[in-house]
């Protein structure tokens, strides 16, 4: 069976639902942890996909770039669940989710997202649009 | 309530119904009334989008959750949906955009009829479309009834009544061109009402700092991500909060109203900011509320539902209360109009070109649908409370579990297949309706670290996709080759025809 770009994208969101699951099942809290930044990497690259199933550097790099940060984050939320640090009057963990994570998702996120679509999607559909017409 | 407050509510009032009157002059075909005519501009469609999402459950249900669990909730149910929404327009923008350009596609059914070939995928979505938006729908009418009874001092029943009228008055007249124009204004409201009370909460404890510190000293717990709730049940919270969003049917339906593909570039930050910004709400009365517990000026509530009418009634002036109110029902009323649209899309498009069968004057028949949908949800509230029940079963994890393999997956996969879309859409409902009973019913009790709704999300996706690969289908491969094809390519438009043949058969 010949595996194309979409599928090996489905089968990693497979395993990473399969973590998710087993995670949610048993508690394993690590598990449902560390697939959401999984979750949020592979959901980008599929929805970069151009019409003929590809990437270019100008969609890889802002998406990988924030999933690199975002996953940083991650690690640092969990790293120090057992700290007995403070970060801006909360605990360190959820000070972590409130003042950094909470922001980058909510502005960073919807950037790269307007960026890929700026310089990948919308030639895209535009040319597929083109294409459909002729 | 002060005359104040009355006069700012029937202001409100007013205005939705003006807005609906407007709509109803310019809603002459079907199109109109269930995609606006696909004219939305980028602001109007996201502020649409995240108003119909952030529901009265949003705003007082998670106020009552920070109130009771401190910190986490908001981790658990509010801090990654903006990100959600972003990852929402990755998924659905370009290709669902295409798809409504190239096709006659009005609604989620509509979707999965050109997508699959199994009559039995298109029949199993519409179904779950008119249940759930009835669903969605009954629980907006109880809230509409607690909010209107405080506003009009009258009783919930009375208050039910004259919210359900008013919601559908504006929706029955304009469809959903009024739902998207009545969201743009409620969702405006929402956020100035939440900005506006987030200065007012913190302010009655000192400010950030200080409600914090105060709320330290009484128990730190509350300021960590496992303080109350395990922190396992927190983050299967957050997976229900991540791949929920995208497959919520009042989120995708506006992807399909869009004029054109620039349209999506800035949407998702709108929605993101505007949801963020609505969050502050719930973070601030729960932490305040937590923080005056602390202090000795606020009682520990033995009811959690009653914390945002606590801190209104004691803690601020009757004119900002009745500001607030206005900007709850807000919150309510446009998660309302989207689900009697899309419910009365299911009832007379879906369900209908499912069957084979074609409805003349379908425009009259989508009003008529609307009110029956609003009939049901207020009939379902007020009396048959057992039906309410089970049908609070079927809401964000459902539609999660029923929708998000065969929608965000189906529109890129071409091994998914209509089989696996209707055994996905079955498990869905039923296993959330199952676990729901078993569990009132103390047939079984799950572990507390168990977020079931996570869960059968999970379990929905891995069905899918194990169902996909153990009994391929060429007939859905063929249709997915011809979801993005040229519009000549397609078969005729099944609403005004049968349905196409299945290739499967």
């Amino acid at each position: 069976m010949k595996l194309d770009r979409t599928d090996v994208l489905v089968a990693a969101v497979t395993v990473a639902t399969l973590f998710a699951a087993v995670g949610m099942a048993f508690d394993v809290w690590q598990a449902v942890y560390y697939s959401i930044p999984a979750f949020v990497l592979l959901f980008m690259l599929l929805g970069s996909m151009s019409s003929r199933e590809e990437w270019s550097s100008a969609v890889l790099v802002p998406v990988v770039g924030f999933w690199a940060v975002l996953t940083a984050l991650f690690v640092a939320g969990a790293v120090l669940m057992d700290s007995s640090r403070e970060l801006g009057g909360l605990h360190v963990s959820s000070g972590i989710f409130l003042y950094l994570i909470w922001p980058l998702g909510t502005i960073g996120a919807p950037l790269v997202y307007a960026l890929v679509h700026h310089r990948w999607l919308a030639p895209d559909l535009a040319a597929a649009d083109e294409e459909a017409r002729s | 309530m002060s005359v104040v407050v009355l006069g700012i509510v029937i202001f409100y009032f007013l205005l939705m119904f003006a807005i609906g009157y407007w709509a109803n002059t310019r809603t002459k075909s079907a199109k109109e009334f269930l995609v606006a005519g696909q004219t939305l501009g980028f602001f109007v469609m996201a502020i649409a989008t995240f108003s119909s999402i952030q529901s009265g459950f949003g705003m007082i249900g998670h106020t009552a959750n920070t109130y009771a669990w401190g910190i986490q909730a908001i981790v658990a149910a509010a801090l990654l949906v903006p990100l959600s929404f972003a990852l929402s327009w990755f998924l659905l923008g370009a290709r669902l955009y295409r798809i409504a350009r190239q096709h006659d596609v009005y609604s989620i059914p509509d979707v999965i009829r050109v997508r699959y070939p199994n009559r039995s995928a298109h029949v199993a979505m519409s179904v779950a479309m008119f249940v759930g938006s009835v669903a969605y729908m009954t629980a907006q009418v109880t809230a509409m009834g607690v909010i209107v009874g405080i506003i009009f001092d009258t009783s919930v029943t009375v208050g039910a009544v004259i919210g359900s009228v008013v919601v559908a008055a504006y929706t029955i007249a304009g469809g959903m061109l009024a739902a998207v124009w009545t969201d743009l204004v409620q969702g405006l409201l929402m956020i100035a009402m939440s900005i506006a009370t987030f200065f007012v909460a913190t302010s009655s404890v000192g400010g950030w700092s200080s409600m914090l510190r105060k709320i330290e000293q009484y128990d730190a717990g509350w300021l960590h991500l496992d303080a109350t709730q395990p922190v396992t049940w927190v983050l299967g919270f957050v997976f229900l909060a991540v791949l929920g969003t995208a497959a919520q049917p009042q989120l995708v339906t506006k992807f399909l109203m869009l004029r054109s593909a620039s349209e999506l570039r800035w949407g998702a930050l709108v929605a993101s900011v505007a949801y963020a910004v609505t969050t502050l709400f719930a973070l601030s009365i729960g932490l305040a509320m937590r923080a005056l517990t602390a202090e000795g000026r606020a009682p520990e509530l033995s009811n959690i539902d009653n914390t945002t009418t606590w801190f209104l009634d004691n803690m601020t002036a009757p004119v900002f209360a009745g500001f607030v109110m206005a900007g709850l029902l807000a919150a309510i009323m446009s998660s309302a109009s989207s689900f009697i649209t899309i419910g009365a899309s299911s009832l007379t498009r879906d369900l209908v070109s499912s069957l084979g069968r074609t409805l003349h004057r379908d425009l009259l028949w989508g009003r008529l649908a609307s009110a029956f949908v609003v009939l049901c949800s207020l009939l379902f509230a007020l009396y048959l409370t057992q039906v309410v029940f089970l049908l609070g079963a079927i809401g964000w994890a459902a539609f999660a579990a029923a929708m998000f393999a065969p929608i965000v997956l189906g529109i890129y996969w071409k091994r998914a297949t209509g089989l696996a879309t209707t055994v996905t859409i079955a498990f869905g409902i039923v296993a959330n309706l199952a676990l729901t009973v078993l569990t009132s019913e103390e047939v079984i009790t799950l572990p507390t670290y168990l977020q079931a709704g996570g869960l059968v999300i999970a379990l929905g996706l891995l069905l899918f996709v194990a169902l996909s690969v153990a009994f391929p289908s060429d007939g859905s491969r063929r249709y997915f080759d011809r979801v993005y094809a040229a519009p000549e390519e397609e078969p005729r438009d099944p609403l005004r025809a049968t349905t196409p043949a299945p290739l499967d058969s």
